[in-house]
């Protein structure tokens, strides 16, 4: 696992980039209308066997003082895509610097899909009433 | 990801399940959970499995390949840029496109990216005229993308494949 290390007063600092990569992809998710993020086939599969993979959907470029992220992500329908992507950008940006310390020089979206909410069904006929008994 | 490729990823994680548990069992001192192949009619089978794990791997790198090299739309942002995948678009004019009153289903395919330049072919409903619908869908759709997308479409060609659903009753 490639890690990204820092030297401190009192001895190294080491972050590995799949720690990046889950700050990435939760502060991505927190963005209203963000339906989820898309890892492709290995994610598909390691989701079907259960693993839960927090940066899923998520790439991350790490050097020694700057980081360049990409993020692979489903919009939910009924979203204006531009100010939701300039929201995911901003708030990817802030989170990993104010978490990390690195300086991020790029958030690249690629918006793979739209999720539709299921359709609503017509609403079924209430069922008629029983007659009333004409004997006791 | 398409729901095809879901069932074929299901269906890639259930075989390898199943080879595992049978090399498992053989592992474990049960040979006979792969005597079978060794049968005297055993090649076939192991034809079959061959056949079924090359067409399974020809699938994966399928989608592998179209996921690199799908086109998009791409906007310059300032933190960076934003790619929009022309599946992305496709899905969302077909649902603005059905949405408009006398469709019934509504194709849409990409002609262009840059300009982006559309076209819809569309089943339409009995009883609309063809000429004004035509138009409201292009205004509507030419609309929709400029507001949830921000982009300019250069071109909406509607084309009318057939005409379905039942007509407007006579009485009431």
């Amino acid at each position: 696992m490639a890690e990204q290390e820092r030297r401190t007063e009192l001895g190294d600092l080491k972050i590995a980039d799949e720690v990046v990569g889950i700050i990435a992809g939760l502060a991505a998710t927190e963005i209203p209308g963000v339906a989820g993020m898309s890892g492709g086939i290995a994610g598909g599969i390691a989701e079907m066997l259960g693993h839960r993979n927090l940066s899923k959907g998520v790439k991350v470029e790490v050097g020694q003082s700057e980081c360049a992220v990409d993020l692979y992500i489903i919009i939910e329908y009924g979203y204006n895509i531009p100010e939701v992507a300039q929201q995911i950008q901003e708030n990817v940006k802030r989170t990993i610097e104010v978490m990390t310390g690195l300086k991020v020089v790029e958030v690249n979206l690629h918006v793979l899909g739209v999720h539709f909410p299921p359709e609503k069904k017509a609403e079924e006929p209430a069922p008629p009433k029983p007659a009333p008994s004409r004997v006791k | 990801m398409t729901g095809l490729d879901q069932v074929v990823l299901g269906f890639t994680a259930l075989v390898l399940v199943v080879l595992g548990a049978l090399a498992a069992a053989a592992s474990f001192g049960f040979p006979a959970a792969l005597h079978w192949l060794s049968a005297p009619q055993g090649w076939v089978e192991g034809l079959l499995i061959l056949a079924v794990f090359v067409l399974l791997a020809a699938y994966l790198v399928t989608i592998l390949l179209r996921q690199k090299g799908e086109p998009a739309v791409v906007h310059q942002a300032e933190l960076g840029t934003v790619r929009i995948l022309v599946t992305t678009i496709k899905g969302l004019v077909a649902k603005r496109a059905r949405e408009v009153e006398g469709v019934k289903d509504a194709l849409v395919t990409v002609l262009h990216t840059e300009p982006l330049q559309l076209r819809v072919e569309l089943e339409i409903l009995p009883d609309f005229n063809v000429p004004r619908l035509a138009e409201e869908l292009q205004a509507q759709v030419k609309d929709y993308l400029a507001d949830t997308m921000g982009i300019a479409v250069s071109a909406v060609e509607v084309l009318v494949r057939g005409i379905g659903g039942s007509a407007k009753p006579r009485v009431s």
